[in-house]
């Protein structure tokens, strides 16, 4: 569900509770999908999204209406996103001890298989382990964008709304998070 | 190595939408209440240091008060001097 921003600001002026819930309502589910993507835990990304959206509660008023709700959503989320992974992420585990495959299926019903033959599951698990530790060691701007874009699927003008910065900028970041990820990988592979 | 690298980099891509639970919904939404109630309350030593800065003011300007009540005669001495040029008007 999208809010058209400039609705959203009539109602933020007759009922900021009511505009709040509506937010939640429509954002809650995106905003938390791209905090699992960028912690890779369930209980960090539920930490991580009750961050934010106290943030935008507390915020809220300075919403001017002059860029997309979403956007201006996303920014806030990536803002806090750096603090956490900065500040609450760094040397508290890695990535690849806490990833529960289990818990995804569960939550979502997820299945790595093809024809549900538990190689195929053994191998996806490996896999998803070795990139979430790769994606762990990137300078945070990479993590962060490389999750936008490639885990979350979201454009590169809007990672570059997102992070505030210039599109040739995501490019880059990118570009280097990519190549940052192959070496980190073939040195995982390798060991 | 080159093609396992680029499965490892596709895995990630694939991962499903998660769906909120109804929990972290829940504490989603009582965020304005906890909000307001923090802004609301005063922790009690915060209290306690208001009252103790307003009763130190209080009795602070209650002593210089009964100083320069009984020291009168220097203090009035120094405003008459300050305000002789009000005689001459």
């Amino acid at each position: 569900m999208e809010i058209e921003g400039n609705n959203w600001k009539e109602l933020l002026g007759q009922d900021k509770e009511k505009a709040y819930r509506l937010l939640v309502s429509a954002y809650a589910e995106k905003v938390y999908n791209t905090c699992y993507r960028l912690t890779f835990h369930e209980e960090d990304a539920e930490d991580l999204t009750q961050e934010i959206f106290t943030a935008i509660y507390l915020s809220i008023d300075s919403y001017k209406g002059d860029s997309k709700l979403s956007t201006w959503i996303y920014s806030l989320t990536v803002n806090k996103a750096k603090e956490f992974i900065r500040y609450k992420l760094r040397d508290k585990r890695s990535a690849s001890s806490t990833f529960s495959l289990d818990w995804l299926k569960e939550s979502t019903g997820y299945d790595a298989s093809d024809e549900n033959n538990p190689l195929d599951e053994v191998i996806q698990k490996e896999r998803l382990e070795l990139l979430f530790a790769a994606i762990e060691e990137l300078p945070d701007n990479q993590r962060i964008a490389y999750s936008l874009n490639k885990l979350d699927g979201l454009s590169y003008g809007e990672v570059a709304e997102s992070m505030d910065i210039s599109l040739s900028s995501v490019e880059s970041l990118l570009f280097r998070a990519k190549q940052n990820l192959k070496k980190s990988l073939e040195k995982k592979l390798k060991d | 190595m080159e093609n396992r690298i680029d499965e490892i980099l596709k895995s990630g891509e694939q991962l499903p939408k998660l769906s909120v639970s109804d929990q972290l919904l829940n504490r989603l939404t009582q965020i304005p209440s906890q909000v307001s109630s923090q802004i609301r309350t005063l922790p009690r030593s915060v209290k306690w240091m208001l009252v103790a800065g307003i009763a130190s003011i209080v009795v602070l300007n209650t002593l210089i008060m009964l100083y320069y009540r009984n020291n009168s005669g220097s203090s009035g001495e120094l405003s008459n001097m300050y305000f002789s040029y009000l005689n001459q008007l």
